[in-house]
């Protein structure tokens, strides 16, 4: 038994829960989509910008760092997709299906390596919020399996991408510190600073 | 129908990104950390409820960032006209 098909019999034992409990699915079809997850991250890096703290400058670095990965992560599936063609699995195999039917290539799962490269950049400015953004990532990740339209490999290799893509961008210290100095002096130029 | 669910997400991520904006800036368990959560909670239910989100559409990831990020500058920018609208009482 090769790596594809533990793949295939995972991704086949996960998805045989659909249609078992309404509420579970009920769930798995609210979170599923573009807009709950990445909408929910993005709120939390919003918040960290705003909220009055002490360390106010590592939490801003953020919005950049979280930003930039995503740009990188995002080029890297895309380049990825030229040359990568997986299947979706509801093409391949007797899939339950509670989403609709992406066209794109399954592998990597765009939607985790976004996810979780948001969630990492938050866990680096603040423990306790990365945590709940991880916990979404993770959600995210499974839901998109639990719903027919990922391998679990797509979803474990895009979030080691989304994560591994933040620890590089990270590194570049100064083009994070210049990027959160533009946003300020643009919100206070523009006189958008509700703080002061 | 593009145009309205685009539409739909501006609305969402307007009143989402205004909610949250309030409760970074609120004191702890303030009026307007409640304000700023039923807010937040109202977009989610509003969005969701009102209409299935697990259809296709041609809207594209670079638009929903475009669309996420114009919408928090008008939160900003509403969040500016509510807090001097309260200093001014």
């Amino acid at each position: 038994m090769n790596w594809l098909n533990i793949d295939r019999a995972l991704f086949l034992a996960i998805n045989s829960f659909v249609g078992k409990v309404a509420v579970f699915d009920s769930l798995m079809r609210l979170v599923v989509n573009e807009y709950f997850v990445p909408v929910s991250l993005a709120l939390i890096v919003l918040y960290l910008w705003f909220a009055p703290r002490k360390n106010r400058q590592t939490q801003r670095k953020t919005l950049p760092l979280a930003a930039l990965s995503v740009g990188l992560v995002d080029v890297i599936v895309t380049f990825s997709n030229q040359f990568i063609i997986r299947e979706r699995p509801f093409q391949e195999l007797a899939a339950k299906l509670l989403f609709y039917k992406p066209t794109d290539p399954s592998f990597p799962s765009n939607a985790a390596a976004v996810s979780f490269a948001i969630a990492t950049a938050i866990f680096i400015a603040n423990k306790k919020l990365g945590i709940v953004a991880i916990i979404l990532a993770v959600v995210y990740g499974f839901s998109r399996v639990y719903a027919g339209v990922h391998y679990p490999s797509d979803v474990v290799v895009g979030s080691l991408l989304g994560v591994f893509g933040v620890l590089l961008v990270r590194r570049f210290k100064k083009l994070i510190q210049i990027s959160t100095e533009l946003i300020q002096k643009i919100q206070t130029k523009t006189n958008l600073d509700v703080n002061s | 129908m593009e145009f309205n669910y685009l539409l739909d997400y501006f609305l969402f991520t307007f009143v989402a990104s205004f909610g949250a904006i309030q409760i970074a800036l609120s004191k702890k368990y303030s009026a307007r950390t409640l304000f700023g959560a039923f807010l937040v909670i109202s977009a989610y239910w509003w969005f969701f409820a009102s209409r299935n989100r697990n259809v296709h559409t041609i809207v594209e990831g670079t638009q929903l960032f475009f669309v996420f990020s114009f919408s928090t500058v008008l939160a900003i920018v509403a969040t500016k006209i509510f807090t001097g609208a309260g200093e001014r009482k």
